[in-house]
């Protein structure tokens, strides 16, 4: 009996450690294409990880909805079918008018890159991921729709909110500017200053970033405007990715650095674009 | 033997929904209601669980499909967790098996030990990736433990009461 026990438990041993090395081999060939578990795993998880999103959208949407139904319920019954009436209203004209915002802020994007000629996707976010050293999220879209890894995120208002990183059929993994792991090229808007962008845990965890190897004497101002600089080309350039929050002090005294606010609020995220291909005109 | 076949087919029916469900909590609902910005992790729960209910193999097999799950929550691949976890599950079955008491004291003092590891393969890893400094990472890694304890309990009397499935 024991002897059974203990082949079971090898083989299952044995299980994870193929399952482990068949995933790293997947990814060592395909190069940032999704691993075989997530492949097979994403028609399940993406609708069901879908489906939960909007549940829990939907409730709290009712709870919003029956918190402000109590307060009105002190009011007298003419009053409250009438506040209802309003606030239902009120909801649809919301809901029309932040459609509005987020297509005027595109836009507004679209405008300001007039001599760019970006390719977007719209995705809607799926789920963030439940690491708390690392800051990620899926998206409803993925190689089927032309996502590819390396592709640049931005919200309506054109910020940068970060890169894809891996691609499965009809899903995508895009880690954030605030991740530790990420590191793009950046410059001072008003200066032309350059320097890189990277997640910093020690910043990541108030929203920050950090813009790093500034030449010494750079001008660092707070306020300044943190823009992508373009270079190696999978990301364009001037791109808004925050601006400077505060100055950092620097040990090795060679360079500057500074925390960057991003632009983009993450927090609220629910729609993104990812910038498949661009030209420059 | 058949009456055997049955039970474990039964009790490994089971443990599919129960999984699923703490990675959908996990996954989808948890990551919407960080507290001080810290999220719960409960699949390490139920590897403590399992192990210390089921035994090496419950556990092992437990393990295994619970950090797939984990590394698929991560938006990572099924690598560093599947097998941490299974290990992990092989690791505390065996200690029930044969040195500790299949009783819930035995089950706290596993729990810990999983949200420790899994705690600290996570501050593994990003201290890989970004050679920071380990105290931050040490408070954000102990507060997760403390959070996702709050399901020690519920985590625990499921997975007894699908081990007592005849």
């Amino acid at each position: 009996m024991k002897d059974n026990i203990t082949k079971k438990g090898i083989i299952i041993a044995a299980v994870a450690v193929l399952i482990a090395l068949v995933a790293a081999i997947s990814i060592g060939i395909t190069s940032g294409r999704a691993d075989l578990a997530t492949i097979l795993s994403e028609p399940v998880f993406t609708p069901v990880k879908s489906v939960m999103t909007s549940i829990v959208g939907t409730l709290e949407n009712i709870y919003g909805y029956l918190y402000r139904y109590d307060e009105l319920s002190a009011e007298n019954e003419r009053l409250r079918a009438r506040v209802a009436d309003l606030e239902e209203q009120y909801r649809e004209y919301s809901e029309v008018s932040e459609e509005n915002d987020r297509l005027r802020e595109l836009l507004e994007f679209t405008s300001r890159h007039s001599d760019e000629d970006f390719d977007l996707e719209a995705v809607t976010l799926i789920s963030w991921t439940s690491s708390n050293f690392a800051s990620s999220f899926t998206v409803n879209r993925g190689a089927n729709s032309g996502i590819a890894v390396g592709n640049a995120v931005i919200s309506s208002g054109g910020y940068l909110i970060g890169t894809v990183t891996s691609v499965a059929a009809t899903s995508a993994t895009v880690t954030t500017v605030l991740d530790t792991t990420m590191s793009i090229g950046a410059r001072l808007y008003s200066s032309d200053d350059t320097g890189v962008v990277e997640g910093d845990f020690n910043l990541f965890r108030d929203g920050k970033c950090r813009l790093g190897y500034l030449e010494f004497g750079s001008n660092v101002v707070y306020g300044d405007l943190v823009v992508t600089t373009g270079r190696g080309g999978e990301i364009p350039s001037g791109l808004i990715i925050g601006y400077v929050d505060s100055v950092l002090d620097n040990p090795s005294g060679n360079d500057y650095a500074a925390a960057v606010k991003p632009s983009a609020e993450f927090s609220t995220l629910a729609n993104v674009y990812v910038i498949k291909s661009f030209e420059v005109n | 033997m058949n009456t055997l076949r049955k039970k474990g087919f039964l009790r490994a029916l089971a443990y599919v929904p129960f999984l699923l469900m703490l990675f959908i909590i996990q996954a989808a609902i948890l990551p919407r209601a960080p507290i001080f910005g810290v999220k719960a992790q409960l699949l390490p729960l139920i590897v403590a669980s399992a192990g210390v209910c089921g035994g090496v193999v419950t556990g092992g097999a437990i393990g295994l499909f619970a950090g797939m799950l984990m590394d698929i929550s991560f938006n990572e691949p099924t690598i560093v967790y599947t097998l941490v976890f299974c290990f992990l599950g092989l690791f505390i079955g065996y200690l029930c098996d044969t040195l500790l008491i299949k009783r819930f004291p035995a089950y706290i003092l596993m729990s810990i030990l999983a949200l420790a590891v899994s705690g600290v393969t996570e501050l593994i890893k990003a201290l890989f990736a970004l050679g920071s400094g380990i105290v931050p990472m040490l408070w954000v890694a102990l507060f997760e433990a403390l959070f996702s304890f709050v399901f020690a309990v519920p985590v625990y009397l499921i997975t007894r009461s699908i081990e007592r499935i005849e």
